[in-house]
């Protein structure tokens, strides 16, 4: 009986010797989407709102790719897919670069998907499924790495930071159509981190370009009535 | 041992003591009588010096009944003073460099012992020691396409020239437009106040700590992100309770909301400029007085008059409604001249009042406002209005109006600008104060140090040779021209831009 569990032991050990499936220094080279050129995780989806930029119509999503495997001195061709059965976009809605290239030198590099914003994108989120194949140059690297999901749209919705306290004190009642004006004028989205007074800056900055709109003639107007900040911003 | 003994030990230990008891006192009961020495210190417990003073301090002594110096009793006793408890000087009267004592609030002590009996007579102060650039001259030349800063010591007229290089190894650039002390409303009214330098150029406005001077921020830095509005170049910053307001070379505004007003800088500007209706611009500032909360603005185009109040609001003065207008003068909200210069009056905390000077390229014209901010409306009392400085005062003319007597206002004028004028509001009058031998191109009054002692006692007066003069302008000065001369500096460092006196400590704005 001992000498039995002695084998199965050893056939244990012997077996964490088995080859890794993705040696990046032996003659194959494994490419694979990456969150950025130093995180080898599970890669994460990306969300893209064009209510984030205002007076852009067509816009770059940089997907990452990153070669685990030896550089080389030439460009050579990464296979990317769209996943027709993941995707929900139509072709009008995106461009993918062809053919993807790795560079030459290079072992982070990116891809250019180019998102076409259309009035679609007000009322419906879409998604591209790109997915990485194997070529002649490369092999797919790890599971998690070998599709991404870039979910995109031009809608908004009320974003945590405009809790309470930036209601009363800064911008007033929460609309889409206040906040796309917000990011219109100050050319930010996101005030999570930010200090009371900066707050209150952006707050002044986009009381002013309503004033200056209205000045001019524009009309700001929601499901409240008239655009206004917070009675409290001084 | 049994109890027999016991007792009989007891009854020899007691004898023993009983008898010792009878043994002859020989003391030495022949006392001399000992006298008690009371050291008084004319400052009493705290003694204000300057950093730059030495001390000279002999103090009185109560002893033996009389009221004597300490140096007649210099043979009885010795004498050591010390500061914080470690020796500084021995001898009946403290000759000490202010600067070597140490410590935050030094403890001076004196010890006195008498050399015969060895008897021991302490007292002390505080020496709350006034930092050598607490109050003073500031002044700003321009030399070499360099700016300048120097300060001048009140008392002694010791010149500290281009400190602000020397203590920073940077150069301040050649576009300073202003000097002027800042407050911190809510830090309390024993604090001194720092100095701002507002520079014309991208490179933003400097403040100097209000005790060493030290250079202590880049107002540049607090813009919303560390991001300058586009073309930015700062042509005045106006500091109140709550609120400070920037003015650019573009005539944009910037507010901005302090966080703490405890701190000199707090907050930060949004870097967009303010919206202002009608496309209005200012061309210049003037601060209000401390307390007020006001920051007067000219928007030269449309010839109004505006307010920045402390609410972060930038608002049109129109004149209070009431019994009309008299005919003829140059209205706040519509000027017909051009308004060159403000003069703030700091009767109280809180007072509001102005003289505003108009020139319409031939005469100057003095009107006095009062300012009232009503929150979303600002009303000025129209107070009058008169010509002044005909034949004299031109187009170079420099204006100084003393904030705390408003009946004195002094401005340069006359051939080449090289004379001093003193104009009298109440009769209206003009006259010759002093004529100097170069043009006048700054002219600046010291303030109170505390309310009704120095009150505008000199005026320094900046000429383009790069001389300075202080004049007295109390009432004996005022009558006697010989007497007005108190000071000549010769500066040698360029032409002077800017001057201000540093008054120190908050509480001499009250």
């Amino acid at each position: 009986m001992k000498r039995i569990s002695a084998i199965i032991i050893l056939c244990c050990l012997l077996y964490g010797c088995s080859k890794d499936a993705v040696d990046k220094f032996a003659d194959a080279s494994y490419i694979l989407l990456a969150n950025s050129g130093s995180d080898t995780s599970g890669i994460k989806p990306v969300e893209y709102s064009f209510a984030f930029h205002p007076g852009v119509d067509i816009d770059t999503v940089p997907v990452l790719i990153k070669l685990m495997g030896r550089l080389s001195d030439q460009d050579r061709v990464v296979s990317v897919t769209v996943d027709e059965a993941g995707t929900t976009a139509i072709p009008a809605d995106y461009d993918l670069p062809s053919p993807v290239l790795l560079r030459a030198g290079k072992h982070v590099d990116t891809i250019a998907l180019v998102l076409h914003k259309s009035d679609r994108l007000l009322t419906q989120k879409f998604r591209i499924r790109l997915v990485i194949n194997e070529n002649e140059h490369f092999l797919p690297g790890p599971v998690a790495n070998r599709q991404i999901d870039i979910t995109f749209s031009d809608m908004i919705a009320k974003p945590s930071w405009w809790n309470s306290v930036v209601e009363t004190n800064f911008l007033g009642a929460y609309s889409d159509t206040k906040y796309r004006l917000f990011i219109e004028a100050t050319g930010i989205a996101d005030m999570t981190d930010l200090s009371e007074t900066e707050q209150r800056a952006y707050a002044i900055i986009f009381r002013d370009f309503l004033a200056r709109g209205r000045e001019n003639g524009e009309v700001y107007e929601d499901e409240n009535g008239q655009i206004n900040v917070s009675p409290n911003l001084f | 041992m049994n109890m027999k003994r016991i007792i009989r030990y007891s009854f020899i230990m007691g004898l023993m003591l009983l008898s010792a008891s009878c043994y002859k006192d020989k003391g030495n009961y022949a006392y001399e009588e000992l006298n008690k020495v009371t050291i008084v210190f004319a400052h009493g417990e705290y003694l204000s010096p300057r950093a730059a003073d030495t001390l000279h301090l002999e103090p009185k002594l109560i002893y033996k009944g009389d009221t004597i110096m300490a140096s007649t009793v210099a043979d009885e006793f010795t004498f050591t003073w010390y500061c914080n408890n470690v020796e500084i000087y021995t001898g009946p009267v403290l000759d000490y460099a202010v600067r070597d004592l140490t410590g935050i609030r030094p403890y001076v002590k004196l010890k006195m012992v008498n050399k015969k009996d060895e008897s021991t007579f302490l007292a002390g102060f505080y020496c709350d020691i006034i930092p050598a650039y607490l109050y003073g001259w500031v002044v700003v030349t321009k030399k070499d396409n360099r700016s300048i800063i120097t300060f001048i010591d009140p008392a002694t007229y010791e010149v500290t020239a281009d400190f602000y290089t020397t203590m920073s190894g940077e150069e301040l650039g050649p576009n300073v437009v202003e000097v002027k002390e800042h407050w911190m409303a809510g830090s309390g009214l024993t604090n001194p106040g720092n100095v701002l330098i507002v520079r014309n150029d991208a490179a933003g406005n400097i403040e100097l700590d209000g005790t060493n001077l030290n250079p202590i921020y880049n107002t540049n830095n607090f813009f919303l992100g560390n991001t300058l509005p586009e073309d930015f170049r700062p042509r005045g910053e106006f500091y109140m309770w709550d609120y400070s307001m920037m003015l650019d070379d573009n005539g944009n505004v910037y507010t901005r909301k302090h966080v703490n007003n405890a701190f000199s800088q707090s907050g930060v500007y949004p870097n967009k400029p303010m919206f202002i209706p009608n496309g209005v611009k200012f061309d210049k500032g003037w601060s209000g007085t401390y307390l007020s909360g006001q920051t007067i603005l000219y928007d030269k185009t449309k010839g109004q008059l505006w307010l920045g109040s402390d609410r972060g609001l930038v608002l049109p003065i129109t004149y209070m409604p009431g019994p009309p207008l008299p005919p003829g003068i140059t209205l706040i909200n519509d000027m017909d001249k051009e308004l060159v210069y403000v003069g703030k009056l700091q009767q109280g905390r809180f007072t509001s009042s102005y003289f505003l000077v108009f020139f319409d390229g031939t005469q100057h014209y003095v009107q006095k406002i009062m300012v009232i901010d009503q929150f979303y409306t600002i009303q000025a009392v129209f107070m009058g209005e008169a010509p002044f400085g005909a034949g004299n005062a031109h187009a170079q003319s420099v204006f100084c109006q003393l904030p705390r007597i408003e009946n004195y206002m002094f401005y340069s004028g006359g051939s080449d600008n090289k004379t001093l004028y003193l104009y009298e509001h109440g009769p209206a009058i003009s006259a010759e104060y002093f004529t100097f031998d170069s043009p006048i191109k700054t002219i600046t009054q010291s303030q109170s140090e505390v309310m009704g002692v120095q009150t505008h006692d000199q005026l320094m007066v900046g000429l383009e040779n790069g001389d300075l003069y202080i004049l007295g302008i109390l009432s004996d000065h005022i009558t006697d021209p010989s007497k007005r001369l108190i000071k000549k500096i010769e500066l040698n460092e360029g032409v002077p831009v800017t001057t201000m006196y540093k008054v120190g400590f908050g509480f001499t704005q009250m």
